[in-house]
């Protein structure tokens, strides 16, 4: 089931808006400055375009996607009030936007996609919560993808936001309109649930190895 | 050190030693530091690298939804007010439809001519038809 889309108010105390590295340039946007639009868009587009990518996963979709995100920002500068800084709002947007084409495309098949990264056989230690030694190879990163691609939009939005973007505790509050709390509490089970397809993924394959 | 304060110093990527010490302690927090470090593992695994759009596009993309979003509220707005216009007009034909002289104005007519009886000036102007060709002969059966 898909989340519904992210409120667009509430303002977390932690984020200060005064300190806003975009403020100068979103109040010159806001006088009609196109050109402070254009250097706020630079700013901005790697870390939108990977949110986008990494949420989304339909790499095919993710330029008109960013355009649209830009486009809608640009036209929403009237509603938009500095109470907030402007990178929290930004992927406020952004999310919506892309929790909108999911909603849109989620009767059409996932596909796993495969990332253009340069090094396929990265290979990680699992953690043992049950205490036994346990370690496994992931060998395509394929797995990796599809174990992003299983969670709940809400639950790989929140880790791609933390993980992927690196955004901090309280911006990712602002973004999702969480408490603190509930952010660190969201990440925490994001993860475990991870964890437990990536068991259950094991464990099929170890079913499926074993001779008839 | 707390659990509370190691997991939320755990999110916010520090490491420190108050923190290492707590893990030696604290199987809890230690299983959670292996859980957070290897969804980090499994996250940077599935990351996808995309070019960002250049800068025309997005201008593009302004300009096409400014096309749509006024035509979009240009249908919106149609199609607020047409229940209203249907309602205007079904009132009208209604309050036509009582209304002597607007719809059904003939018939009306002819009753008031009627009911004028001999009086042929009334007659005369509503209708050179009715006027009576003398007194008495208000139906045009006088001739007879
Ligand atoms: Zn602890």
């Amino acid at each position: 089931m898909l989340a519904p889309s992210l409120p667009m108010s509430g303002v977390l105390p932690e984020l200060a808006a005064a300190d806003d590295p975009d403020l100068a340039l979103v109040l010159r946007v806001q006088q009609g400055d196109a050109a402070a639009f254009e250097e706020l868009y630079y700013r901005h587009q790697a870390g939108v375009s990977r949110m986008v990518a990494n949420f989304v996963r339909y790499p095919e979709v993710v330029p008109d996607l960013v355009q649209e995100i830009f486009a809608k920002v640009y036209l929403r500068f009237d509603s938009y009030s500095p109470r907030l800084p402007f990178r929290p709002w930004l992927y406020r947007v952004a999310s919506n936007h892309c929790l909108d084409f999911l909603r849109h495309r989620r009767r059409q098949p996932l596909q796993v996609s495969t990332t253009m990264e340069d090094d396929p056989t990265r290979e990680w230690t699992l953690p043992d919560p049950a205490g036994e030694r346990m370690q496994a190879r992931l060998v395509a990163r394929d797995l990796a993808g599809k174990l992003l691609l299983e969670l709940s939009p809400r639950d790989r939005m929140l880790l791609v936001l933390k993980e992927i973007n690196e955004l901090s505790l309280e911006e990712i509050g602002a973004i999702t309109g969480l408490r603190l709390s509930a952010v660190k509490v969201g990440l925490f089970r994001a993860r475990k649930r991870m964890l437990e397809k990536y068991r259950k993924s094991e464990r099929e394959l170890e079913r499926r190895g074993k001779p008839q | 050190m707390r659990c509370q304060d190691f997991q939320d110093r755990l999110e916010r990527r520090w490491d420190d030693f108050q923190m290492r010490a707590h893990t030696e302690e604290c199987p809890a927090c230690q299983e959670r530091l292996a859980l957070v470090n290897w969804s980090r593992q499994v996250m940077l695994a599935a990351e996808q690298n995309v070019t960002p759009p250049a800068m025309a596009a997005v201008w593009a993309a302004v300009r096409r939804a400014t096309n749509t979003s006024w035509e979009f509220s240009l249908t919106r707005s149609f199609r607020r007010l047409a229940p209203y216009l249907v309602a205007v007009t079904v009132l009208f034909i209604v309050v036509a439809a009582f209304q002597p002289g607007i719809v059904t104005s003939r018939p009306s007519r002819y009753a008031s001519a009627l009911a004028a009886g001999p009086d042929t000036k009334v007659a005369s102007v509503l209708d050179p038809d009715l006027a009576p060709q003398k007194p008495g002969d208000v139906l045009g059966i006088g001739g007879r």
